[in-house]
């Protein structure tokens, strides 16, 4: 063996060491990083994943895609949810999972579903406004709402009376399945006619909350 | 089922006045977007008439929909207000419709994106989330339980319980004052029952024994007459015939 051969050969070796060492590192980013996961009882976003694992966003990227692709036909699958991962039970062992867990209330009613939806495109919004739109008393699905916590108080609006506004939670965005509110299904708005919210009240009713 | 049976069971699925009348429009296959609004009113009335028969609340959003479209419909019908009897910033027949078709249509809009949402929680609800939440923050029920489980435990507990001494305290209710007052009740008002008796000393399993003691004393003793029509009725109590 002549030197330049041995220097390639020393070369290359290096080069494996490298790679050897690069894939361990990877690997042990994703195991914390599944772990994480693991624990969580919330969708944990890239940036809140690489300062517990002190790496940077670009590896945790790397790892919950390779986490993605490992869970992809097993029992737990990793779900893009909430503005964050988390993984949950797929939905293909969903027998199984509901004979031991009992399945949750997810029946909202088709009023209730209206003043979500209110909620989750207007918000922060007061029951006034959601009365507003739906034309009825909105008290009892709105603590429905509350109650299942799919939307919480966002303060007060600084108006006369100053009534309570409501927001969706990310609980909201997990139960339905949404990353963000921007994957809300859209409001098909036909251009000139954007839905203002004043335009919508009867000149008699543009005080609607009551104290 | 009658057509009153109809409109019931069908005003019950109706959530307020926007839905009433989107369901009228889209009943006849109207657009939304065109249909003289004024020309639903008759239907629309029709029903909050029929919730009136049925003895239903109606609620003031109903009528305040209901006093815009018959507006509406006023205005159909006359020829338009001459511009100088109309107020300065009244607004004309066509904003007041052009203002309750926007509600509607927004209505409409978020109605739909509400039964959107209900496919989405469907899709959703297949996966489960592992919840490590504080267990003991609310009482929610996460696992199956056998109820067969949880009563042969609650009874093997019971079995092994120490015995107890008490002390049962009655509350005497005395045969001899019950008679008095019950001959009282009946020279006084002129007739009382058993029932009535019961019911008004509070229904207590004593109450109705030591009652119906009294009055068969009293009975026996001749201080009053009684009459029970039937062998389940109350038994009236009267004065003794002089």
């Amino acid at each position: 063996m002549n030197d330049t051969e041995e220097l390639v050969n020393d070369t290359e070796e290096l080069v494996n060491v490298e790679a050897q060492e690069l894939h361990a590192a990877a690997e042990s980013v994703q195991a914390a990083v599944e772990a994480l996961l693991f624990v969580a009882s919330e969708a944990l976003d890239t940036k809140r994943l690489a300062k517990l694992t002190g790496e940077d966003e670009r590896a945790i990227a790397l790892a919950l895609q390779a986490l993605e692709e490992r869970y992809s036909n097993g029992g737990i699958v990793l779900r893009q949810v909430a503005g964050g991962y988390r993984l949950a039970t797929s939905s293909a062992v969903r027998d199984a999972v509901e004979a031991y867990l009992l399945p949750p209330k997810t029946t909202l009613s088709t009023p209730a579903l209206e003043a979500l939806a209110i909620v989750a495109n207007m918000q922060p919004v007061t029951k006034g406004e959601i009365e507003a739109i739906r034309g009825v008393n909105s008290d009892s699905v709105v603590s429905t709402l509350l109650d299942r916590g799919l939307i919480a108080e966002a303060g007060r609006k600084d108006v006369v009376g100053r009534p309570m506004t409501y927001k969706t939670t990310p609980l909201f965005l997990e139960s339905f399945g949404l990353r963000s509110l921007e994957d809300l299904p859209q409001l098909e708005l036909e251009p000139g006619q954007p839905l203002e919210l004043n335009l919508l009240l009867p000149a008699a009713e543009e005080a609607p909350e009551p104290a | 089922m009658t057509d009153a049976e109809a409109l019931r069971v069908r005003l019950d699925v109706f959530d307020g006045p926007l839905d009433l009348l989107l369901s009228l429009i889209k009943e006849q296959q109207l657009d939304i977007a065109t249909v003289p609004l004024a020309s639903v009113a008759e239907q629309y009335l029709a029903y909050v008439r029929m919730m009136e028969d049925l003895d239903m609340e109606v609620a003031a959003e109903y009528l305040v929909i209901a006093a815009t479209l018959v507006f509406l419909k006023s205005k159909a019908l006359l020829p338009p207000i001459p511009a100088e009897f109309v107020d300065e910033g009244e607004e004309t027949p066509e904003e007041v419709e052009e203002r309750l078709r926007r509600r509607l249509i927004a209505y409409s809009r978020y109605r739909e994106l509400g039964l959107q949402l209900r496919v989405r929680q469907e899709e959703a609800s297949g996966f489960y989330y592992r919840d490590l939440g504080d267990p003991t923050s609310e009482l929610v029920q996460h696992y199956r339980v056998d109820p067969e489980k949880l009563k042969r435990a609650f009874i093997l507990m019971l079995q092994q319980a120490r015995p107890e001494k008490r002390e049962v305290v009655r509350e005497r209710v005395s045969l001899l004052a019950q008679m008095d007052y019950i001959s009282r009740k009946v020279k006084e008002e002129g007739s009382s029952s058993f029932f009535a008796l019961c019911h008004e000393l509070g229904m207590t399993r004593e109450v109705i024994i030591i009652t119906f003691l009294a009055i068969l004393e009293l009975v026996r003793r001749r201080r009053i007459e009684f009459e029970q029509p039937d062998l389940d009725d109350d038994i009236r109590l009267l004065p003794v015939k002089s």
